[in-house]
């Protein structure tokens, strides 16, 4: 039996195809990639995800997946509710709105909502630091994570614009 | 499920470069190089100031080399002086991002164990000019 990307079954398929894709992404990244050179910055890819979810299903659906992916990879890291876990939903959460607000506005491509995705991400998570090590110290860090914001940010865009070629046949 | 290219019925493509891209890459550059210009104007003194959580602070004098611990949230740092700088060499922490910082203020910016509740910076003080001009 079949079922159209626009059913029930075919929404939660898709939402659930996306949710295996962004923990598989995270994976990755934290296993193969190398870490950037700057404390707290991250390749981000679970951001392509985000991004495509945002694009192709809506603002509620993506933070469905980005809250999931968010639990599920804490629980399976061993971090869940850690420093680890708020950090990451943190990041997570203001990149998702920032990129949700971005996409609204009709201005901006895929590109720059992307880049301001993965500086939203990095900002959140120094004002996190910045609570937990009690200091505002931290943002002595600004100038290198925004640059690599740029880097990270251009990468993830490249790709969501290849990927938001292919969309579910109705 | 299948997937297929450029689906006709789907939304309309986003863009993927803009002028507001542009705009936006330009401002983000030129946030990160003010931040680095006004923070090089500040020449580093030869100290560097070790946060806790807690909101004690130590100022550790980077001309003397030795070896010392840092009492975290999880356990004892071990820090290292020498060549003019610090670094973190051991760490009860699980990511070792501070240990992999490197030597402030040669390598890094500033020396952070979230999960300890550590931060080490470098004291700096304006150093090498009066006034700037452009």
């Amino acid at each position: 039996m079949m079922h159209s990307p626009g059913s029930k079954v075919g929404k939660i398929a898709h939402l659930s195809l996306l949710l295996a894709l962004a923990l598989g992404l995270s994976l990755v990244e934290s296993t193969f990639f190398p870490p950037l050179g700057v404390p707290g910055a991250k390749w981000g890819l679970a951001n392509i995800v985000s991004l495509l979810a945002l694009l192709w299903l809506g603002l509620r659906e993506a933070a469905l997946i980005v809250a999931l992916r968010v639990v599920l990879t804490g629980i399976f890291s061993g971090t869940f509710l850690g420093l680890g876990f708020w950090l990451s939903a943190a990041g997570a959460a203001v990149a998702l709105l920032v990129m949700a607000a971005l996409l609204k506005a009709p201005g901006f491509g895929l590109l720059g909502i992307s880049i301001a995705g993965a500086a939203g991400h990095n900002l959140a998570q120094l004002g996190v630091y910045a609570v937990v090590v009690n200091s505002a110290g931290v943002f002595y860090l600004l100038p290198p994570l925004l640059a690599v914001s740029l880097l990270t940010g251009s990468l993830t865009g490249i790709i969501v614009n290849k990927l938001s070629q292919y969309k579910s046949k109705e | 499920m299948l997937l297929t290219k450029d689906n006709p019925q789907g939304p309309k493509r986003r863009r993927f470069f803009t002028r507001w891209d542009l705009g936006l890459s330009l401002f983000l550059v030129l946030v990160a190089a003010g931040g680095w210009l006004i923070q090089a104007q500040w020449s580093p003194a030869p100290v560097a100031v070790v946060r806790l959580a807690s909101g004690e602070s130590l100022t550790v004098d980077l001309t003397q080399d030795r070896e010392f611990l840092i009492q975290g949230r999880l356990g004892p740092l071990t820090a290292e002086v020498a060549d003019g700088g610090i670094r973190i060499t051991a760490a009860p922490c699980p990511d070792q991002i501070c240990v992999k910082s490197g030597r402030l203020p040669a390598e890094t910016m500033a020396i952070i164990c979230v999960p300890n509740g550590v931060l080490i910076t470098a004291v700096q003080e304006r150093a090498r000019y009066d006034a700037f001009t452009w």
